[in-house]
């Protein structure tokens, strides 16, 4: 058996090195058509056919090894073994093949490093469609280095390369040539001599970039886009969500009839069924949301949707490079936060760092849901127009608002006031693949339902404790949730939000809200299910909150959970990102005084129009 | 014995099960800190071999270095465990 071996991937962002780490490692990296997925280095491991270990490390994605941001940084650190990382026995350097003219630079430059190393002619089907003939054997005599067709998407694209990494005992350096001054000219040489190209840009690509990349009607397309996949959050869920929320009803009766009363009934009905199942009913309304995030983020729309709102993000006071650090946050905020790394300007990626958290992440759909759910009338707009979807929309437009708004703010309070131009890759467009979107549903609805049987039913269990313990006292008159510890602490925090209308169950069901916004919909459920009585405990949540709050109470709870720093996860990450106390300090700070202030208008702006 | 001891004993295990992932999620350095103390502490010598393996077993798994790769569980950006181990070798049909 031979020894093992450590190989490292690098290339320009985009050219597929995260799809060919997870092919050879079995992985399930975050991959998605466009420049700046990966942004810190991933390790993995495979044993060849021979038996040979090999560790894989997957690199961010860099044009240069000059590099300029934190993630290019990881790249030229690995590459050239500085800060204690461990030089790769063999450098693979992953290229796409439809784009040679731009990445070839990159391998003529890591070539310069005089490590082993070898090329990956990546996305070969690609080329093959494009009708763009590539001589591998020419390329690789006149680069001196071995050259490996690859297709990172495909099981069994990375055959070819398995084999020669197997095979080869110790990886060649490449063959000592002169460097040349001009690398740009060098590429025109290499490609002159082995590539036949029927047209430099694909015909498909440039008539749908006409539409996409059209100042009027590509942000009409991208405005309908977006309506689009709010209304079918709301209307494509409703059939299943009924059927789940029909299963936990049933499974409740199940506890009443069939659990002897006391503490075990009470966890189970109260805390799993009552807590956990309000949060549960949502996964349809999740899945239909990351169903187009997925298909956006594999079709290359994305970049151009960024391209589109350069302008009016500049106006701001961000850059177009700050659009996909902005659109991962509505995933979720931790990713967008750290995707930000990629934009190379310190005053830009703090700033969008900032404003991250008030993109609306999918963890904000369940509170969000269930208050429109409880207080807004299930009513159409011109006859196929839910106008409960058109609330949804207009609650993210509400997030989109107040961070374009704090940008502003920002910008007018910074000395440099100097415009950042964006120079963005605008990647080919490509049809989402049936298996990889189910492949993502499945992850997303797995990761969702491990968040709710992890820190959920963690928070939701502690929660239960604190509304069941101490009991009511003997001779006490009032509910005996009132009496509680939890009961204690929220008529305590009353104080403070009584004037935005918030109720003490809110309150309570705000503190475990920090460990993940989801949670406050089950800490709620678990409050009120405690509490019920009679009749109550058998209603859902929305019936019962409906019933018991006023319209303004909600309303006001919605414009709560658009600001509020609600994520302990968030400020973590903002920490370890920014390296700075401060910025946790401001970002919490700024957010809260915002959603105190969007709720009290909220709240007395209902009251005065109801 | 009687239902209601049993019934204590469930929800003592499960409240005390859901105060260790919190803590794990909101202080995960305080807690690993801890773990390796007292890991170390039941791999003395002077104690008897099961309590030394069951220290060996508390031995907390190093934590991964930074960013999505530390297990925060939060999104899904990170998608599953970042240290893949294909153990079997990868064999061409």
């Amino acid at each position: 058996m031979t020894s093992a071996l450590t190989i490292a991937l690098v290339g320009n962002p985009n050219c597929g090195k995260t799809a060919l780490f997870n092919q050879l490692t079995g992985a399930r990296q975050k991959v998605a058509n466009y420049a700046g997925v990966t942004v810190e280095r991933k390790e993995g491991e495979f044993t060849a056919p021979s038996g040979r270990k090999v560790r894989v490390i997957d690199l961010p994605g860099t044009y240069s090894l000059l590099a300029m941001g934190p993630d290019e940084i990881v790249t030229r650190d690995v590459c050239l073994g500085l800060h204690n990382e461990v030089r790769p026995d063999l450098i693979v350097c992953v290229i796409d093949a439809t784009n040679l003219r731009l990445h070839l630079r990159f391998v003529l430059e890591v070539k310069q490093l005089g490590r082993p190393m070898i090329v990956a002619l990546n996305m070969m089907d690609a080329t093959v469609a494009r009708g763009i003939s590539i001589d591998r054997e020419k390329l690789a005599q006149a680069l001196g280095l071995t050259v490996i067709e690859t297709v990172g998407i495909k099981a069994g694209g990375t055959r070819a390369l398995i084999e020669f990494i197997d095979s080869a005992a110790t990886p060649a350096l490449p063959v000592p040539a002169s460097v040349p001054e001009d690398l740009h000219a060098e590429v025109r040489r290499l490609l002159d001599a082995t590539v036949v190209m029927p047209s430099r840009t694909s015909a498909v690509d440039d008539m749908l970039d006409r539409i996409f990349l059209s100042p009027l009607a590509g942000l009409l397309i991208l405005f309908t886009v977006m309506f689009v996949v709010f209304q079918a959050v709301f209307a494509g869920a409703a059939p299943l969500m009924e059927l789940i929320k029909t299963g936990f009803d049933w499974l409740s009766a199940v506890a009443e009839q069939t659990m002897p009363e006391g503490l075990l009934r009470s966890f189970v009905r109260d805390c799993l069924i009552g807590g956990l199942g309000s949060v549960v009913v949502f996964l349809p309304q999740i899945l239909i949301l990351f169903l187009f995030i997925l298909s956006l983020e594999e079709s290359g729309y994305l970049p151009r949707a960024a391209f589109l709102l350069d302008k009016p993000m500049s106006m701001a006071g961000l850059t177009g490079r700050s659009f996909i650090p902005l659109l991962s946050s509505f995933a979720c905020a931790i990713p967008g936060i750290m995707a930000t790394r990629s934009i190379h300007d310190h005053r830009d990626r703090m700033t969008t760092i900032l404003i991250a958290p008030l993109m609306t992440c999918s963890a904000r759909l369940p509170v969000y849901t269930l208050l429109i759910g409880a207080f807004i009338p299930e009513q159409t707009i011109a006859g196929f127009l839910s106008f409960r979807g058109l609330v949804l929309f207009a609650l993210y437009l509400a997030g989109i608002s107040g961070g374009v708004l704090v940008s502003m703010v920002i910008t007018w309070f910074r000395r440099d006031k100097t415009e950042h131009s964006l120079i963005m890759e605008l990647p080919s467009y490509r049809l989402p693949n049936i298996r990889n979107l189910g492949i993502g549903l499945l992850e997303r609805a797995r990761i969702f339902l491990r968040r709710i049987t992890g820190t959920i039913f963690a928070a939701n269990t502690i929660l239960w404790v604190l509304t069941t313990f101490p009991g009511k006292p003997v001779g006490a008159t009032g509910p005996a949730i009132d009496y509680s510890m939890a009961g204690i602490v929220g008529h305590a925090m009353q104080v403070l939000f009584a004037p935005i209308g918030f109720n003490w169950q809110i309150c309570v069901a705000l503190i475990p809200g920090l460990t993940a916004r989801e949670v406050a919909v089950s800490a709620l459920g678990t409050v009120y299910s405690v509490s019920a009585s009679g009749n109550e405990a058998a209603q859902q949540l929305g019936n019962l909150i409906a019933g018991q709050w006023p319209l303004a109470t909600g309303m006001s709870l919605l414009a709560w959970y658009v600001f509020a720093p609600q994520c302990m996860s968030t400020l973590a990450v903002i920490r370890r990102e920014t390296g700075s106390w401060k910025m946790v300090g401001i970002t919490a700070g700024y957010l809260f005084v915002l959603a105190y202030i969007a709720s009290f208008v909220a709240y007395h702006l209902t009251l005065a129009l109801t | 014995m009687s239902y209601d001891l049993f019934q204590n004993a469930v929800i003592a295990l499960v409240v005390a099960y859901s105060a260790v992932q919190l803590l794990r999620k909101l202080m995960p350095q305080t807690t690993s800190k801890l773990q390796k103390f007292f890991a170390a502490l039941l791999q003395l010598r002077q104690l008897p071999g099961f309590v030394q393996r069951w220290g060996r077993a508390l031995q907390p798994a190093a934590l991964p270095p930074s960013a999505c790769d530390s297990g925060c569980s939060t999104c899904n950006m990170c998608a599953t465990g970042t240290v893949t181990d294909q153990a079997v070798p990868i064999r061409f049909i």
